[in-house]
């Protein structure tokens, strides 16, 4: 008798594994769907291929990447290089090849804006709280004080022995949060890239994205942009686009409110305040993951008058949303967008 | 005595491992992002497209044929129609990608679309 129910439990409990096992097997067979948090922010990487053992691997290996490079500019990490360096501001520091030529690469970028961004802009975030979220409004002097420590025009590279050092006036910080995501991408997409395993990718750290190759026999993706005004999965347009590198800056994703007027985390060096020009968010795609970020950024910065030469320069498209819902789309992405929120007009 | 294979006992037990194992299928269901949308076409001709997860209360859209077509819960059936079979009301709901429901006297249907065209990623 005692066995007869033992056996009748696990006839059970095996049915029963089974209908799991089942109901879980269906969807995307590439890889797990779970989604490391680095850098503050969700990375997600699936990798298309046929070999599923490899691409698993691929997928793991880049996010070992993003994870690796956040060790390199995180302004937060404790345990980064740029932290470390960001602590011994006012003194000679010892600098890897690869983290001076995210600075310089990034200095060089924001030199079009005029000083309204830079790659030291360390000091003024770091009193608006902005990088950690602890956010405040900071007193006037005080942040006209932190905006004069924001050029980069002081930073001294001095090369010996095949090494490098980088010295910056005490009280000047790097800060590459604007690009360390496109970066992360840059460099994620590379890894994967080189295998003959992989016939397709898309990447996404916190938001900035990677899509390259093929997925199902299908070179273009859909790339969905938030709706600012909608939850955190809602979007309001689909692009369709193929090997291109996406970014989006926003003035939704870090805010907070101080006597009923709210402030937003893109700051423009040149008045030491969050911008505030009628844009709510752009969307850039570009040809690197470090391009679409830096001008995303600085095209919210700028505005979209002035950004038009600029992204001509860099062959890039961008979508410039409006506090008003209207949005306008470069040349070429006129017929790659779908609004599919009837709020928001195409200008 | 005579011997049985499955006391009730037994099948208590089974019966409570077959609903727990439901339950975790179910509940895994319902933590899966649902993009699918509901096309309602009349006569060939979509009459509106429905992103089902934005319809967690009960929205009832009434279409000029006399059809009353609700959504609830990422979910879309015929409540209505005059129609005299009451075939697409006893299809009853529809919510999964390829799942289609017809109205045939009124030429409507309800078909659920899914990950082919939703997006691969978002940017933010």
């Amino acid at each position: 008798m005692k066995t007869g129910k033992i056996t009748a439990a696990l006839a059970a409990g095996f049915v029963a594994l089974c209908v799991i096992l089942c109901s879980c097997s269906s969807g995307k067979t590439e890889n797990a769907d779970s989604a490391p948090v680095v850098m503050g922010s969700i990375v997600s990487v699936d990798v298309y291929g046929s070999d599923k053992r490899e691409t698993a691997k691929l997928r793991d290996n880049a996010v070992e990447e993003v994870k690796r490079v956040d060790l390199v500019i995180s302004k937060n990490n404790e345990q980064s290089e740029l932290y470390k360096i960001n602590q011994n501001s006012g003194k000679e520091n010892k600098i890897s090849g690869e983290l001076l030529d995210y600075i310089l690469e990034t200095s060089e970028i924001y030199s079009l804006s005029n000083g309204r961004l830079s790659a030291t802009s360390g000091a003024l975030t770091e009193i608006w709280g902005i990088d950690t979220e602890q956010f405040r409004l900071p007193e006037k002097d005080e942040i006209k004080t932190a905006a004069s420590l924001c050029d980069d025009s002081e930073i001294t590279v001095t090369e010996e022995d095949m090494s490098s050092t980088v010295f910056v006036p005490e009280g000047q910080l790097f800060n590459l949060g604007s690009v360390g995501k496109g970066i992360a991408c840059d460099r994620a997409a590379q890894v994967i890239s080189q295998s003959e395993s992989c016939e397709g990718a898309v990447i996404s750290v916190g938001g900035s994205v990677a899509v390259f190759g093929k997925h199902d026999g299908n070179s273009v993706w859909k790339v969905g942009i938030r709706d600012p005004y909608g939850k955190s999965n809602e979007i309001f347009a689909s692009l369709s686009v193929e090997n291109s590198f996406i970014s989006t800056s926003g003035n939704y994703e870090k805010k907070f409110e101080i006597d009923g007027k709210t402030y937003h985390h893109i700051l423009d060096l040149s008045t030491g305040y969050p911008v505030e020009n009628g844009l709510c968010a752009v969307t850039v795609i570009a040809k690197s993951g470090f391009e679409s970020d830096a001008l995303s950024t600085m095209c919210y910065v700028l505005g979209e008058k002035e950004s038009a030469k600029i992204l001509k320069m860099y062959d890039a498209q961008a979508v410039f949303i409006y506090s008003d819902k209207k949005v306008s789309v470069t040349d070429a992405l006129k017929g790659k967008i779908e609004i599919s929120n009837p709020d928001y007009t195409l200008k | 005595m005579e011997r049985k294979l499955i006391t009730k006992k037994d099948a208590v037990i089974i019966a409570v491992i077959l609903f727990a194992s439901a339950a975790l299928v179910l509940s895994g269901r319902a933590f899966r992002a649902q993009g699918e949308t509901a096309v309602i076409s009349v006569d060939g001709k979509v009459y509106r497209e429905i992103r089902l997860s934005d319809f967690s209360k009960k929205t009832q859209f009434s279409l000029d044929n006399g059809v009353v077509i609700t959504a609830e819960n990422g979910k879309i059936c015929f409540s209505e129609s005059d129609c005299k079979d009451k075939i697409c009301i006893k299809t009853g709901e529809i919510s999964k990608s390829g799942e289609v429901s017809v109205c045939v006297p009124n030429k409507t249907v309800i078909e659920i679309r899914g990950a082919d065209g939703a997006d691969n990623i978002i940017t933010y």
